[in-house]
């Protein structure tokens, strides 16, 4: 499950072998979740949270929804996560 | 040369305005009201993102040692300097020896002290009396000329005025991005009366009173997010800046970037009415406050320079 926590931030709710794949992946390779517009991503047993600039996603990629836009770019990696889980 | 720390009050921190990493072991997790710094930063000429003073609850004083263009904003904290009243949103000239200090509050529960060319420590950003804060003396070329315009007065004739912020301030509704799986019946509930605010843990969170929200417990480890809404035994709180990264408690929403700044102004016993609403609409709230705030930034611009003319002519 993906989903806007606030204006500000993308969590995605997996199941903890998910999470604890990614994330040990995500420390070896900060360029696994990286773009212009991440600002910081943080990691709980169940979950991985992406904060983000809405500003500068809607400004930049002239969009209204960055939201989407920002989980879309997330979507592919958290897909390949959950299916080799 | 420096600004020092009379009086700490309850808690003075040299806080930036978003969340900073840096590499002293200082807690940089941004103002809690963060629109009042940037205002204050925009009145004294600085860059809107410079560090200021935050000082909540019971704000103190502090004493300025060299000539010095300040200003602050915040919370409705009755100000005096020699015995002269100060006032928030206004662009003031201290001179060596003044004190600023502030009395009871009518509104809000923080100010934030902007100083022109900027601020700094050396150790702890948490200040206690007698602690020191470093001029840092960053001065542009704009700062030079509020100088020049302040030389002969102790402030200007205008200010921000309440009637451009109040809207933002005041209203005491706040909007709640709806989170996926949280049955709607909760945000009916949330929607249906006023919640009190009953504490504020400082900088960590606020709890409030009102409605019991009923949710079966689970084991899920949620992100402590800033603005976010959790269930504590039936209790509602709300996330502040220094919240926890990790927390137990059940994740029912968030509470927008745009309406944190009046959030953070909040004292016990002010009142809290949720408004559920999708990311969406959240969004394009906040791409309109976004607009505001810098027609807002212009206008300061406006009035500066109107005022260094009118210094010139």
């Amino acid at each position: 499950m993906l989903f806007a926590n606030g204006d500000r931030a993308i969590t995605g709710q997996f199941n903890r072998d998910v999470i604890a794949n990614l994330e040990n992946d995500f420390l070896k390779d900060k360029s696994l979740i990286q773009s212009d517009y991440i600002e910081g991503v943080s990691f709980t047993k169940d979950t991985i949270t992406v904060f983000y600039d809405p500003i500068q996603v809607m400004e930049n990629e002239n969009t209204i929804e960055p939201s989407l836009y920002i989980m879309s770019r997330l979507e592919p990696i958290l897909n390949s996560y959950s299916e080799v889980s | 040369m420096s600004v020092i720390i009379k009086d700490s009050g309850l808690l003075t921190i040299l806080q930036t305005v978003s969340k900073t990493i840096t590499e002293d072991n200082n807690d940089y997790n941004g103002a809690v009201d963060n629109l009042s710094p940037r205002l204050a930063n925009k009145l004294v000429g600085n860059d809107v993102y410079e560090p200021t003073i935050e000082m909540s609850g019971q704000p103190g004083a502090i004493q300025f040692t060299e000539p010095t263009i300040f200003a602050y904003s915040g919370g409705d904290f009755r100000g005096t300097m020699n015995d002269e009243t100060v006032e928030n949103n206004r662009i003031y000239h201290a001179n060596r020896g003044d004190i600023l200090s502030f009395g009871e509050s009518n509104r809000g529960c923080r100010v934030y002290i902007a100083v022109a060319g900027g601020l700094a420590i050396e150790k702890s950003n948490v200040l206690k009396s007698g602690d020191e804060v470093i001029m840092r003396r960053d001065y542009t070329s704009l700062h030079d000329e509020i100088f020049h315009m302040m030389m002969n007065k102790r402030k200007v004739s205008w200010g921000i005025g309440v009637y451009s912020i109040v809207e933002v301030y005041l209203s005491d509704t706040y909007h709640l991005v709806k989170r996926p799986g949280v049955p709607n019946e909760v945000y009916e509930q949330l929607e249906e009366k006023e919640y009190t605010v009953v504490s504020e843990k400082n900088r960590v969170k606020l709890t409030l009173e009102g409605q019991k929200i009923e949710l079966e417990e689970t084991d899920i480890e949620h992100a402590g997010v800033l603005g976010g809404v959790y269930v504590d035994n039936e209790q509602l709180t709300i996330a502040l800046n220094d919240f926890e990264a990790v927390t137990k408690q059940t994740h029912i929403g968030t509470v927008p970037s745009y309406h944190m700044h009046k959030l953070g102004q909040k004292r016990p016993g002010s009142k809290i009415k949720f408004k559920a609403v999708d990311i969406d609409d959240a969004h394009v709230e906040m791409y309109k406050h976004h607009l505001w705030v810098k027609s807002l930034y212009k206008a300061i611009d406006y009035k500066i320079s109107k005022e260094l003319v009118k210094e010139k002519m």
